[in-house]
């Protein structure tokens, strides 16, 4: 059973007004556990309202949305759903409430009524995951972006959620704060978290093993990175663009020069030009 | 000639407090009419405290600012024209636009300039042309009805609406989607290239940064640690990363490949440009 169970969703904000928007018309997802997907959409494609379903922020006007076989509708579930699926935001300085890092940790398993001796152990564990143990006892209001995007990321995990939720958490951060960030998501999907990364940065959701591409409220697009990504004309008609290296690596392909498919990352990109101008090369034994 | 002249600038938070910071240190700094500069740094590093100094939105806690040739702590020092001459966009300017309409909005600035309500209109369509958007369609409509991207048009054009000489952006395209960013990055080049303003923009994004600078300044505790020429500057990167910068992904890709043998040059800095210098490696040019 898939961890995240979405059936024909459907989203209509002020419904029946003259601002009537549909935000989701009729999306069909489902998430297994461990997966790591990206959310990708130009703005206004319906990503943060489809983020705010996945934990009952917000309720479908039509259609369903299952978690861990919860459903949403469920208005007694939706502290279970809450625990399961965690979800941080864009801004760091809006998400930290606490006047030290642990206690800011500490917040989400204290209001699910852990038991203190256990909140010390799941704050300790939190923070060591996202490499900010060090730091436990700093004033948030202190730290760098990156550092505070990470305590964020630790608040959620004390929860010990099944699933977390990111609504373009990099977006504020300046180059090292990404790095650190993302190094910290990749770490916790291999340690089993499922992650649901919702960006518009494209290099970002590369790093996925799978893509939904969003436009006005439905799924254009999906598939692994290196399928997506052949279709620049679809997504360049969506808002959106090739990252920088598979780019460049398709405009080689059409110079003629034999790259080869689905390259994705610098090393991947290196790799290929190597190994292809060693076997071009004279006297390599061809 | 400099239009802007920082010497010794120092900016301390807080003074005397235990709280107290200093934001920028020991900065001295010319900016030239014309130029398109690049201010780059880590979070925290003083890029967004030394910019608002440069239209006496901050005082100087030592050292001096010159705008236009006018000493920004001379008390006989005319502000409101200073504040007219060197426009400045906070980081998020939609959240900025407060009045009913596009058109309202757009005209605040130069209605308080005092101006005839004929120039007011006139300079507000003007505006709202340089940024892309039609004045007939986007004029009447509610700025709250906008995407993203034309919002933060809308509050870009009211800054031009003062016809400022000097446009100074805290990272105007942070938190858009390719398109929007494209759309608002290629809008400030086309002023500076055509209407000949002078450019300041704090960018997080060394491929922006590439892509649109002829000047990078780089700064790092408070201090200007690097400024250069932007070619210059993007060769210099440990330094960069040291401070927890980068470089442009396509230039890393050119210097990854450079150092596993291929013969490629590695001073490029855009798409175009690595393009060509894979074409070249491989004998295709």
């Amino acid at each position: 059973m898939p961890l995240i169970e979405i059936r024909d969703l459907r989203h209509v904000y002020n419904a029946g007004t003259p601002q009537e928007v549909i935000a989701l018309d009729g999306i069909s997802l489902a998430v297994e556990a461990g997966e790591f997907l990206a959310v990708v959409g130009g703005n206004g494609s319906g990503k943060s309202t489809l983020a705010k379903h996945l934990n009952a922020l917000l309720l479908p006007t039509a259609g369903e949305v299952w978690v861990d076989g919860l459903d949403t509708r469920d208005r007694a579930a939706v502290w279970d759903i809450r625990q399961r699926v965690g979800m941080v935001f864009q801004n760091p300085d809006n998400q930290l409430v606490a006047t030290v890092v642990e206690e800011d940790v500490a917040f989400g398993p204290e209001n699910l009524g852990v038991p203190a001796p256990e909140i010390v152990l799941r704050v300790e564990a939190a923070l060591r995951a996202v490499d900010m143990l060090e730091y436990r006892r700093h004033a948030p209001h202190l730290l760098s972006g990156g550092q505070k995007q990470r305590v964020a990321i630790a608040g959620v995990l004390a929860m010990r959620p099944q699933c977390l939720v990111l609504d373009e958490v990099t977006t504020m951060l300046d180059p090292q704060g990404r790095r650190e960030v993302l190094e910290t998501v990749r770490r916790l999907n291999a340690s089993g978290v499922t992650v649901i990364n919702i960006t518009h940065t494209m290099e970002e959701a590369a790093l996925a093993q799978r893509i939904i591409a969003l436009q006005d409220g439905r799924i254009r697009l999906e598939g692994p990175p290196a399928q997506v990504f052949d279709r620049a004309d679809v997504l360049e008609a969506m808002g959106l663009t090739l990252p920088v290296i598979p780019a460049l690596a398709r405009a080689l392909r059409e110079d003629g020069v034999a790259l080869g498919d689905g390259i994705l990352s610098t090393d991947a990109f290196v790799d290929a030009l190597v190994r292809l101008s060693a076997a071009a090369a004279p006297g390599s034994g061809a | 000639m400099a239009f802007i002249e920082v010497e010794d600038l120092t900016h301390v938070y807080l003074r005397g407090t235990p709280m107290e910071t200093t934001a920028v240190q020991d900065v001295t700094l010319r900016i030239d009419e014309g130029e398109f500069t690049v201010l780059i740094g880590p979070t925290g590093s003083g890029k967004s405290t030394l910019v608002q100094h440069f239209n006496a939105l901050l005082k100087p806690t030592t050292g001096k600012v010159r705008v236009g040739g006018r000493d920004l702590s001379d008390p006989k020092t005319d502000l409101r024209a200073v504040r007219h001459q060197v426009g400045l966009l906070f980081q998020y300017p939609e959240y900025q636009l407060f009045e009913e309409t596009v058109d309202e909005d757009v005209a605040f600035g130069p209605r308080n300039m005092g101006l005839p309500a004929d120039e007011v209109r006139e300079r507000v369509r003007n505006a709202l042309e340089a940024v892309g958007l039609d004045p007939a369609t986007f004029g009447p409509r509610s700025p709250f009805t906008l995407s993203g991207g034309e919002m933060r048009r809308v509050a870009t054009a009211g800054v031009l609406a003062m016809t400022p000489k000097v446009l100074v952006l805290d990272e105007p395209a942070a938190g858009l989607d390719p398109r929007g960013k494209a759309e608002i990055l290629g809008k400030i080049r086309s002023l500076h290239d055509g209407a000949g303003i002078t450019v300041v923009l704090i960018t997080h994004s060394m491929d922006e940064a590439a892509a649109l600078a002829s000047r990078v300044v780089v700064m790092d505790r408070g201090r200007v640690v690097m400024d250069g020429p932007t070619r210059e500057i993007f060769a210099r990167a440990d330094e960069l990363r040291a401070i927890g910068l980068g470089i442009p992904a396509v230039t890393t890709l050119v210097r990854d490949l450079r150092n596993r043998g291929i013969p490629v040059r590695t001073d490029v800095l855009t798409f175009e440009e690595a393009h060509a210098a894979i074409r070249e490696a491989l004998g295709w040019n």
